[in-house]
């Protein structure tokens, strides 16, 4: 049997429901959008103060959008049962969780990235700034989504999943987060945002590797 | 003496053992932490740079230890009750995970208890004290999980998995602590810079490090005990209203 | 070409049946029965693979299932009582879709003639959530025609079906017994197969 018949129809299938749940992506957005202007509130509009927080402050802000859109990921298909005929397709269920994680990570990266340079200037950051941060957060924000399923996975029908995915996977972000901010805020600080980068690009890469076998294992105990 | 270990792989005779166990094992810790106590003021000779402040070393550097010590046997049992699907093995794990919680707790505590006539802030982002918080964190989430299920094997593996993430996380999470603070502190103070060691502060350290395991040992027991109880109530409870429901019919 | 050895299972540690031994070879059907509570979803769940029973096994063509899970998916379909049956997209969608994720390419006609069989090619553009109970029963149903898998896992497939639906379903069981595929059924209803190709295996509470 070919699996990629069934990561083809999966990945379609994915696309054509993000399609029709486009006012939660968008959402997404303007929380992100909502967050980063509670820390310019905050500041009382202090432009030197602002700047030297920008970089981190916009990082937190995605850190915080895609831990919370984390929910959808895999809570619609457990309600309406769809997701046992993915545990029992007859194809690596890792490969399918794979796919599943990537149109997460499109969905949920793509407001993020589109509203940070309008943001980025709103905090007073320049160009080259700018564009370490958005280099960062495309390269930091799979390895975020990637460790949330294992949450998401983990937590699958509980009560108050939320925050409770939140609370488990904050201590795993944090590596993520340093490598992250530390090359948004390379300009800012004078040091190069080469070996931060590279350090996000090999915990995506074990990321990668690793975590959709581990969702898989998690998503069978849930459905035991 | 051949102990038949399968005897006491299930939850009901481990209860008597256990329950035997847990005073010994205290007492002895009690033991140890007085002679550690002792050596640890009256024989460790004052710090030449450090004066006395420096002796809450004694109860932050094996605090430390224990609780990273503790994570790692919780992660081994948890893959024993993964691999041989025991029960007892869980409840090991789960027993505990408030131990570690509270070291790790006394060792952040006694780290700020240090820090502040040292170099005087109660508090210093640092690597070893900022990876000591991020554990405390991987104990709080192990336990909350715990909470989250009603049904106790999904609760068990559940929180394994997480367990196991938790400790393959924790070199990476070290790591980034450490490269992060040589980026932006290069060489500043460290709390863990430790005076050097007189023969007399080791042992000292040895006798405390050897009291809070003990007493980890004997607490565990008896919280193991006392979720077996709640278990064998339980299934009493259920067993009995089937039996209700069976008779109705 | 499926056999159950000594399958136990326990919720929250109280067994709700124990030692269950059954083997079934092609073109027969297994009836379970029961009262409410009394595990027919458990077990069923339990051959299909997603729960682990507390102890036994459960062998297809000899082999553990849990030894090559892909194998044993290709070769088995599991439909739930609750219609997997995803409510945004269009009958054809899901229908495609489920298709899809049995590896099975199936050509626009073949969809078309599907949905007629089970009377849904009225509505084959409609989005899911505008069926009625019965219809998204239906749905679900509708890939039993195109799917040549040995095994089926019906859990309760005759809910909220009407007649007419029901005969369909009966008439594509009797069939796919006839091709030498296994059924596995549980269902309050009485089942009108040959006599001698049913088993009923009777749970008690």
């Amino acid at each position: 049997m070919n699996p990629w018949v069934i990561l083809k129809a999966l990945f379609l299938r994915e696309i054509k429901l993000a399609l029709h749940r486009r006012a939660n992506i968008l959402t997404l957005g303007y929380f992100y959008i909502m967050i980063a202007t509670l820390f310019a509130v905050s500041m009382n509009g202090d432009a030197k103060a602002l700047q030297s927080i920008a970089p981190s402050a916009l990082w937190v802000s995605a850190l915080f959008a895609i831990m919370l859109s984390l929910n959808h990921l895999f809570t619609d298909d457990f309600t309406d049962k769809t997701i046992e005929q993915l545990l029992l397709a007859p194809a690596p269920l890792s490969m399918l969780v794979a796919i599943k994680i990537f149109v997460q990570w499109l969905t949920s990266a793509f407001p993020l990235i589109l509203a940070t340079p309008f943001l980025g200037i709103q905090f007073g950051m320049g160009a080259a700034e700018i564009g370490s941060l958005l280099t960062s957060l495309l390269l930091g924000t799979p390895t975020l989504t990637l460790i949330g399923a294992i949450g998401a996975a983990l937590t699958l029908g509980t009560k108050g999943s939320s925050i409770l995915i939140a609370v488990l996977i904050f201590p795993l972000y944090i590596p993520t987060l340093i490598f992250g901010s530390s090359a948004a805020n390379a300009t800012l600080f004078g040091h190069s945002a080469e070996e931060a980068l590279v350090m996000l690009a090999a915990l995506l890469i074990i990321g990668i590797i690793t975590i959709p076998y581990a969702v898989a294992v998690s998503l069978r105990i849930a459905l035991e | 003496m051949k102990i038949n270990w399968y005897k006491y792989s299930s939850p009901k005779t481990f209860a008597p053992l256990a329950e035997k166990l847990a005073p010994r094992f205290l007492s002895v810790s009690l033991i140890l932490f007085i002679s550690g106590l002792y050596v640890s003021f009256f024989v460790a000779p004052t710090d030449f740079q450090q004066g006395e402040a420096y002796r809450i070393i004694f109860i932050h550097v094996p605090a430390a230890w224990m609780s990273m010590f503790l994570y790692l046997v919780i992660a081994f049992w948890n893959i024993v009750g993964l691999a041989l699907k025991s029960r007892l093995s869980f409840m090991f794990a789960q027993s505990i995970a408030p131990t570690g919680a509270i070291f790790s707790l006394i060792a952040l505590t006694t780290g700020a208890l240090w820090g502040k006539p040292m170099w005087g802030t109660w508090w210093v982002w640092d690597a070893r004290l900022t990876s000591e918080l991020i554990l405390l964190f991987l104990y709080i989430g192990y336990m909350l999980l715990q909470t989250a299920f009603e049904n106790q094997q999904r609760a068990d593996r559940t929180s394994a998995i997480f367990a196991l993430i938790g400790s393959i996380n924790i070199p990476v999470i070290y790591f980034s602590v450490v490269w992060w603070n040589t980026l932006h502190q290069g060489a500043s103070i460290s709390l863990t810079h430790a005076p050097s060691m007189a023969l007399t502060m080791i042992y000292g350290m040895l006798l405390v490090g050897l009291a809070f395991w003990s007493y980890s040992i004997g607490i565990a027991c008896l919280r193991v005990c006392y979720r077996i109880q709640i278990r064998e109530q339980s299934i009493i409870r259920l067993t009995q209203a089937k039996g209700k429901a069976d008779a109705l019919e | 070409m499926l056999e159950l050895r000594k399958i136990t299972c326990q919720k929250n540690e109280i067994p709700i049946f124990e030692g269950i031994n059954v083997k079934l070879s092609a073109g027969e059907c297994l009836h379970i029965k029961g009262g409410n509570g009394s595990g027919k979803t458990s077990l069923l769940r339990i051959i299909a693979g997603l729960s682990d029973p507390e102890d036994g096994t459960i062998l297809w063509t000899g082999e553990n299932i849990k030894h090559d899970r892909e194998t044993y998916h290709a070769n088995m379909l599991y439909l739930g009582h609750q219609p997997p049956i995803k409510e945004n997209l269009t009958v054809l969608e899901n229908l495609s879709f489920m298709l899809a994720l049995a590896g099975i390419n199936a050509d626009y006609e073949q969809k078309n003639r599907a949905l007629k069989k089970i009377g849904l090619s009225d509505k084959i553009s409609i989005p899911a959530h505008m069926l009625s109970a019965g219809q998204k029963t239906r749905l679900a149903l509708s890939r039993l025609p195109s799917d040549n898998r040995k095994l089926w896992l019906l859990d309760e497939p005759f809910n909220s079906l009407d007649s007419v639906a029901i005969s369909c379903l009966e008439t594509l069981i009797s069939d796919h017994l006839t091709n030498n595929g296994i059924v596995v059924i549980t269902t309050h209803q009485p089942l009108k197969i040959d006599p001698g190709k049913l088993k009923v295996l009777e749970l008690s509470v």
